[in-house]
């Protein structure tokens, strides 16, 4: 008895919640990206979905606890988001009540932020972001910027890992073009001296959720409705599909019989056995196991291993093998039925067909240019001059989500060296994990402190200011002379180079004298 | 092509349903009722859809495509009560597709939309009243209203490409489509394709 009293409490106390922090928080529609500023270039943020669900005890969870439920059968997800611009700020402020009070264990009355919002946002839009940061969670002090601008800020020193240094033309000058392949949408925006260039940013309607919806249709058509399975698409098609070098030539090779070696099948989840989808062994007599996709069969001997003394309680399990520890011969497994409860999903052309639309949007009758176009759309606006465009085109950063499709980096250059004039040097790279990026540039962001302050709105002035904030809203100035907390320009005073500079750089860099930039780089 | 043949039937009785028959497809073609149906543009989208069925002109070829790429931008197919704040016609046609039809094209059939919308609980409606919609925030921000030259988030949008034509792939199968559908202008590749196209999808479940 006694030691039973004696035991302690279930519920382990909090740590007390960190305070006097910058929280920087990257509010994607798909993702939420959050990190402390303090811990400072190391650090990894916290990626959790943002979105709520009701699992099934009727409870709703969002934040780490969604990425947590097992059974993701059906899971129905509700979003703040629609079209990558808040409209439910209700659930918007508790996903992200949970997130910081739940995962980062911070108290937001005590703390500054740093938060992105995406170009353009609507006036209500913008009301809505202030209100719930200052009125409903509270926060001392707010900077927002686009996601393009963190990225940019981030590009800028991620020098050590792709070769550029401070000493970059493009560094110095605060210039490039960032591609932002995410969830709801595509931009690419032109920066130029630290500025992002109102006419140089193109949206294209096509993200991640787009492909996701696309395939669920493909799939719903051709083999099981799964119309109601987005987290169990979203998850087959980030294991399975990869940009194609060329469309035409990949669907000749998806006409030999069952789909050749360009056929995959994804295990669906069951909810019991098998909580999140992987892709099967292509090779089934080979034992190269795939990371995801330990079968059963390997489950059942590591029990048996285990508990040797249970064994025969667990016979009902399954069929039983030897408990020897050596792979199992292929013939065994080829006697076996072939995993009878397991439910397949096969994948040929749409492997490469669903990315294949950021590249050809028309595809699916999108009347918008791809992702390499936009680019061209961005730099090639009526504010730029030539030697500024140079500039952008010498610093192509590309980042988002979408970018790790495989093989995207490599058809995104080829495809976009024919579209832009021989005269510009094209230097092309990704960020280093571009779902991060962004949040990541927020934390070098709010590092620099009298930056950050120089930049950041106080909740005082914000509430002082509520009437000609929300009218600097309503004007749709670009950069509106009220100051609103929104981010003029990423860094500090650029560099400046005049044109003769900029050309004699690029003469430096022309192609003939690429093999020695690819090597310097490396 | 082949591999749609190779999901066995066995497979196909437990948690997933399949998708090779037509009631399937329909599966498929609900979601566009229920994800188009947010705020406003949901009887608006209804009527439009009726109206395809009738008189299939490149006007409303474009706005049954245009559906469809709005099912996709959609974030979530199920956001319980974000329909209701437009008000709901009750009274909209839907048009339900006679499977029945012994030619391999469907025909319509007149009815009534079925009661599932009308008989919402009044505080469904009343949570779905405070969710709204992108595009539903987008009309009442005026931007269109914006003085000439000012960059917005209409301007923003990327134009058409020009560097490269449509391409044309089989709505069924995927591979290179050479036929287009008279009715609906949807691709196809093979008179098996075709045949698919027209028992299960032609206008009604792109819609
Ligand atoms: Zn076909
Ligand atoms: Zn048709």
């Amino acid at each position: 008895m006694g030691p039973h009293r004696a035991r302690p409490p279930h519920r382990v106390a909090l740590p007390p919640a960190r305070a006097d922090v910058t929280v920087v928080v990257d509010l994607g529609a798909g993702t939420l990206k959050l990190a402390f500023a303090e811990d400072g270039d190391g650090t990894t943020p916290i990626a959790v979905p943002n979105a709520s669900a009701r699992a099934r005890g009727g409870a709703s969870v969002s934040g780490s606890a969604l990425a947590a439920v097992t059974d993701v059968n059906g899971l129905a997800l509700r979003r703040a988001h629609d079209r990558g611009y808040c409209v439910n700020w209700e659930l918007q402020r508790e996903v992200l009540r949970e997130a910081l009070e739940g995962d980062l264990g911070v108290d937001a009355r005590k703390c500054d932020l740093v938060i992105t919002e995406a170009p353009f946002a609507l006036p209500a839009t913008r009301e809505g972001l202030d209100a719930m940061v200052f009125e409903d969670l509270g926060f001392r002090r707010m900077l927002v910027a686009t996601p393009a601008q963190l990225a940019k800020r981030y590009a800028d020193r991620a020098e050590a890992e792709d070769g550029r240094d401070a000493g970059d033309l493009c560094v110095l000058a605060r210039a490039g073009v960032v591609l932002d392949v995410g969830f709801s949408f595509t931009h690419a925006t032109a920066i130029c001296g630290g500025v992002e260039i109102a006419r140089g940013i193109r949206r294209l309607n096509l993200g991640g959720k787009t492909l996701t919806n696309y395939l669920k249709e493909l799939v719903s058509f051709r083999q099981w409705n799964m119309m109601d399975e987005s987290v169990v698409i979203e998850d087959a098609k980030e294991k399975a599909c990869y940009v194609a070098d060329d469309v035409m030539a990949e669907l000749e090779k998806c006409k030999v019989k069952r789909g050749g070696a360009v056929r995959r099948e994804y295990v669906l989840p069951d909810g019991i056995h098998i909580l999140r989808g992987y892709i099967k062994d292509i090779d089934e007599g080979k034992k190269d196991k795939n990371k995801n996709g330990e079968d059963e069969g390997e489950n059942d001997e590591d029990d048996e291993d285990e508990d040797e003394d249970d064994d025969e309680d667990f016979g009902a399990k399954g069929p039983k093998r030897g408990k020897k520890k050596q792979p199992k011969p292929p013939m065994a497994k080829a006697l076996k039925p072939a995993e009878p409860d397991h439910q397949v999903l096969t994948l040929v052309n749409e492997r490469f067909m669903v990315p294949e639309t950021l590249f050809h949007p028309s595809d699916i009758g999108a009347r918008q240019c791809g992702v390499t176009e936009l680019v061209t759309q961005a730099v090639e606006n009526d504010d730029l001059c030539d030697a500024q465009r140079a500039l952008c085109y010498l610093d192509v950063f590309v980042t988002g989500g979408c970018s790790l499709f495989p093989n995207f980096m490599e058809r995104f250059e080829r495809d976009l060296r024919p579209l832009i004039s021989e005269s510009y040097v094209i230097r092309v790279r990704r960020a280093k994990d571009p779902i991060l990026a962004a949040c990541l540039g927020g934390v070098d962001l709010a590092r620099d402190r009298k930056f950050f302050e120089e930049n950041a709105i106080t909740k005082e002035e914000y509430l002082a200011n509520k009437a000609s904030i929300r009218e600097a809203h309503q004007s749709l100035e670009f950069h509106p002379s009220v100051r609103t907390g929104r981010l003029r320009a990423y860094a500090r005073e650029p560099t400046k180079f005049d044109a003769n500079r900029i050309k004699a750089e690029c003469m430096k860099l022309t192609p003939t004298n690429e093999r020695e930039i690819e090597r310097a780089s490396e | 092509m082949s591999f749609v043949q190779d999901v066995t039937p066995e497979l196909a009785s437990s948690r997933y349903g399949t998708a090779t028959t037509s009631e399937a497809a329909a599966a498929a073609g609900t979601m566009t009722a229920k994800t188009s149906g947010s705020g406003a543009r949901k009887s608006s989208r209804a009527r439009s859809i009726s109206k395809a069925m009738r008189r299939v002109d490149a006007a409303t070829r474009a706005e049954v495509a245009a559906a469809r790429l709005d099912s996709f931008e959609s974030d979530v197919a199920i956001v319980p009560g974000q329909d209701g704040d437009g008000g709901v016609d009750s009274d909209d046609e839907e048009f339900v597709f006679n499977e029945n039809a012994r030619d391999g094209e469907a025909t319509m059939v007149k009815g009534k939309k079925k009661g599932t919308r009308t008989t919402r609980g009044a505080a469904e409606h009343k949570r779905a009243a405070a969710a709204r919609t992108f595009n539903a925030l987008l009309e009442q921000s005026f931007i269109d209203r914006a003085p000439k030259g000012t960059p917005t988030y209409l301007t923003a949008a990327a134009g058409p490409s020009k560097a490269s034509a449509p391409r044309k792939f089989c709505s069924v199968c995927g591979f290179a489509a050479p036929y287009g559908c008279a009715r609906c202008g949807m691709r196809f590749c093979s008179k098996k394709c075709s045949a698919v196209h027209a028992e299960t999808r032609c206008l009604k479940m792109v819609g």
